[in-house]
Formats: C-alpha cells, sequence, structure tokens
C-alpha cells in the first residue's frame, strides 16, 4: 500500500468526480498500473451487468435498445462503482480496491449504497425541512417543498442513476446548484445536506431581522429580494460576520450605516485572506455555532 | 478508456457467425413451406441485421435475435415464395427496426412481428413498401399521439 501512495503518477484531483470508475480506470491504463488481464475483466463484469440491466429494462421483451438508452443504462452500471470506489475516501484506496476486488463486488457493494444514500437523503431532507425559513423566494420555496419529493418518487438508480428527475436551482453558500460535482442520488445527498446546514444556521436568528436583512438587500438592485436568485444564508451570513468583525456578538443582523462606516475602517487592516481567517476564528468564537461542528465546517469552508 | 464505450459494445457485440448458424437452423421448418435459405442468403441476412441495428442506432442486449423471430413468422406468408425468400426477409427486418424506433419502443419485438405480419398478409398485401410507407407508418403516429397525450 506504501508503494502505491509513494509511485501513483496523479491524485484526486486528476480524476473526474462525475465519472469516477471510467476517469480513474483511463488514468491506470495509459500509467500501465491495471494488467491488461485485469482490464479485460474488469470490462466484461460491466458488460455482463450492463446486459442484465437491459434485460430487466426491456422485461426481457426485446432484443435491442436504443443506443441513447444504452448509454444511460451504463452509466447507471458505473454510478454503483462510482460510489462504492468515492466512499473509500482517496484515489490510492479506490485503486487497490478496483485492482484486488472482483468487480462484481464493487458493483454491488455499490448498489448497496445508492439505496442507503436514497433512504439516509430523506432523512436529511426531513431535518432541513424543520428549519424552514418563511421565506418568499421562489426557487428555494420550490427546493423545500417540491424538489425532494419529486426526486424521491420517480428516482431510478438501476435504470438511469445520474438523472435526479427534478430540477434544483437554488444557490448554496458559495456555489451554484448546477457547481456541484456528485451526481445522482449523491448530488441530492450532498445538496439537501447544505440546505439543513444552512437552515439551521439561519433558525439562529429573528425571522423578522433576516426578512429586513433580505429587504434592504433587494433596494441596492432597486427590487424585491423575493424575484431575485440569491441564497439566503449568504446574505445572512455577511451580515452576522460583519457584527462579529464590529465587536457584535449578540444574533442580531442590524446594520447602520455608522457600522457599515467602521466596517470599512475595520477591513481595511485586512488582507482577503488575513480577513477569512479572523472571520472563521470569529465564527469559533460563538459557541451556537462552533458547537454544531458539521455547520461550522460548512459556514467557513 | 472514457471514449464512448456503447460504441465499443455495437462494434463487438454481434456475433454474425452465431446469427447465421441459427437462421440456417429456420430451414428446419421452412424447408416444409417450399423454403430454403442457401449459406449465402443466411450470411447476407446476418450482415444486413447487424447493419439494420446499426443505422437505427440500436444495440443488441441479447441473442434471442429478431431476425431468426422475423423469418420464423413470415415464412408463413401468403406472399413470399423461394424466388423473393432472402431478399423479402432482409426488407421485413429494416422495416423492423425502423418502426421500433418509430413506436418510441412501445411495443415489445412479438408484438410489433404480429403486427407486421397481419398488415403484410391484409392491408398491405404483401407490399413491404405499403407495409413501411403506409400501415406502419399510421400506426406508428398513433401510438406516439397516445404517448403524447399521456405525457
Amino acid at each position: 500500500m506504501d508503494s502505491i501512495l509513494v509511485r501513483l503518477p496523479f491524485d484526486d484531483n486528476d480524476i473526474n468526480k462525475s465519472n469516477y470508475t471510467l476517469s480513474l480506470l483511463s488514468n491506470c491504463f495509459s500509467y500501465g498500473l491495471i494488467s491488461e488481464k485485469k482490464q479485460s475483466e474488469i470490462l466484461n463484469s460491466l458488460k455482463t451487468e450492463f446486459l442484465e440491466i437491459a434485460r430487466q429494462y426491456t422485461k426481457g421483451e426485446s432484443s435491442t435498445i436504443t443506443k441513447e438508452r444504452g448509454e444511460i443504462l451504463y452509466e447507471s452500471v458505473l454510478y454503483s462503482c462510482d460510489v462504492y470506489l468515492l466512499s473509500l475516501g482517496g484515489v490510492d484506496k479506490a485503486l487497490m480496491a478496483l485492482k484486488s476486488l472482483p468487480t462484481g463486488h464493487i458493483i454491488v457493494q455499490g448498489k448497496k449504497l445508492v439505496q442507503k444514500y436514497y433512504y439516509q437523503s430523506r432523512e436529511i431532507y426531513e431535518k432541513a425541512f424543520d428549519n424552514i425559513l418563511d421565506i418568499n423566494i421562489h426557487e428555494y420555496m420550490l427546493e423545500m417543498n417540491k424538489s425532494f419529493h419529486e426526486f424521491y418518487k420517480n428516482y431510478s438508480a438501476r435504470f438511469d442513476a445520474k438523472n435526479i428527475c427534478t430540477s434544483i436551482d437554488y444557490p448554496l453558500l458559495n456555489q451554484f446548484a448546477y457547481e456541484m460535482e456528485s451526481t445522482g442520488v449523491c448530488y441530492i445527498k450532498d445538496y439537501y445536506t447544505a440546505l439543513m446546514l444552512e437552515n439551521q444556521f439561519c433558525s439562529l436568528f429573528s425571522l423578522n431581522d433576516i426578512k429586513e436583512t433580505l429587504n434592504n438587500y433587494g433596494k441596492i438592485y432597486h427590487c424585491n429580494y423575493t424575484s431575485l436568485l440569491i441564497n439566503i444564508c449568504q446574505v445572512v451570513l455577511n451580515n452576522f460576520l460583519a457584527r462579529l468583525l464590529l465587536g457584535k456578538k449578540d444574533f442580531s443582523l442590524k446594520l447602520t450605516n455608522e457600522n457599515i462606516a467602521d466596517l470599512e475602517i475595520e477591513c481595511s487592516f485586512y488582507t482577503s485572506q488575513n480577513l477569512i481567517s479572523k472571520h472563521n476564528n470569529l465564527l469559533s468564537s460563538c459557541n451556537k455555532i462552533y458547537e454544531n461542528i458539521q455547520m461550522f465546517n460548512y459556514l467557513k469552508s | 478508456m472514457e471514449e464512448n464505450i456503447i460504441e465499443l459494445f455495437m462494434k463487438n457485440n454481434l456475433s454474425t457467425i452465431a446469427l447465421q448458424e441459427t437462421i440456417l437452423k429456420t430451414n428446419e421448418r421452412s424447408e416444409e413451406l417450399g423454403l430454403r435459405l442457401s449459406e449465402q442468403d443466411a450470411k447476407m441476412l446476418a450482415d444486413e441485421s447487424k447493419a439494420s441495428i446499426n443505422e437505427n442506432e440500436r444495440i443488441e442486449i441479447n441473442s434471442d435475435s429478431s431476425t431468426v423471430k422475423i423469418i420464423e413468422k413470415f415464412m408463413q406468408s401468403t406472399y413470399i415464395g423461394q424466388t423473393d425468400y432472402a431478399q423479402t426477409m432482409a426488407g421485413l427486418i429494416d422495416v423492423f427496426y425502423v418502426a421500433k424506433e418509430e413506436s418510441n419502443e412501445f411495443l415489445t419485438d412479438d408484438e410489433l412481428i404480429d403486427i407486421m405480419y397481419n398488415f403484410f398478409e391484409r392491408e398491405s398485401g404483401g407490399s413491404i413498401e405499403l407495409l413501411q410507407t403506409r400501415d406502419l407508418e399510421i400506426l406508428c403516429r398513433e401510438i406516439r399521439n397516445k404517448l403524447n397525450q399521456i405525457l
């Protein structure tokens, strides 16, 4: 294992996470890290699984399928492998698994994980819903009230694993929804985990405070905030951090013009990198936030 | 490796030699009806099947070939004789895969072959052209309309 760690000519950043298995295999073949015999075993196992899935899809009533459908089914087979290999936590461990485990075993374990994540995503969604904010931003309400149910009802890990069967547009903290690398059920799990943490954070503040802050934010753009595609947590966090920087540690969001003027002076003492460190230190000084390690790590990232 | 594995699959999957042998086995039954396919015919039909599958951008997923089913069904046709047996089968294979696509995969292989046969024997009067351009076209359009209404 140590020898693999030392000699691996690529790292996690070189592997396409939305197409993990094929990307990893491609790198391995390029660098001769997997023998031709093993390469053949892997491809034959994937083909066998694909033919079985295709047979199930057609219920044995068709001897052919369209190429387009074939690609979707094949991606679903690969998705099981992706989920399992990604769960191992590193390209070196994924490579070890590919080399030492039968591909059929990887596929089976991957399917079990996909099913587990499917049920976990529901638990996570319900936790996010427990702290739903009564704020009428259209995409936020859609994702909280409709999108997850569409996914949960229509998702088919067996025949169309990468398709989440719903539309997700509400942006997350520092990230647009479409920028997330994960796909399929992993995407839903990651997305609603983020929403759960954002809702938990925002629920520390009064709803009226949040609405007033959003109103003021909308005034900057000369429109009602409900028509803006903005992340609520981002706006709340910005004001909260600004107040922390001014030494105000309560969970209010109000910033006066005087506060803003003081803030400009305060920020002038920091480089952007130092400011980020300062913000993280200030966040960790708030017990309510620091006690929830998952939320803290999410906010500081 | 990240090249399209489906393209590789389409190139390698169809074993035409195995299909040729299965096609020739249909002679055991067709000879009772006065029809027979030569080895050359069987090769031509196997190649036609492969070409049709590729042209219609499809992938074969099991060895239970539609080609053999088409031959076994249509050998009973009153419109097919020995002189045009192989060529007619080739035409029907092509019609089958086009209709499969045009009907949005709504029909199973067996259903489509049965429908083709019934049209061929009645409305189409033994004409492959009428079968494809008129009778099946009407059916496939109805299927697509019905599916659009449902969706």
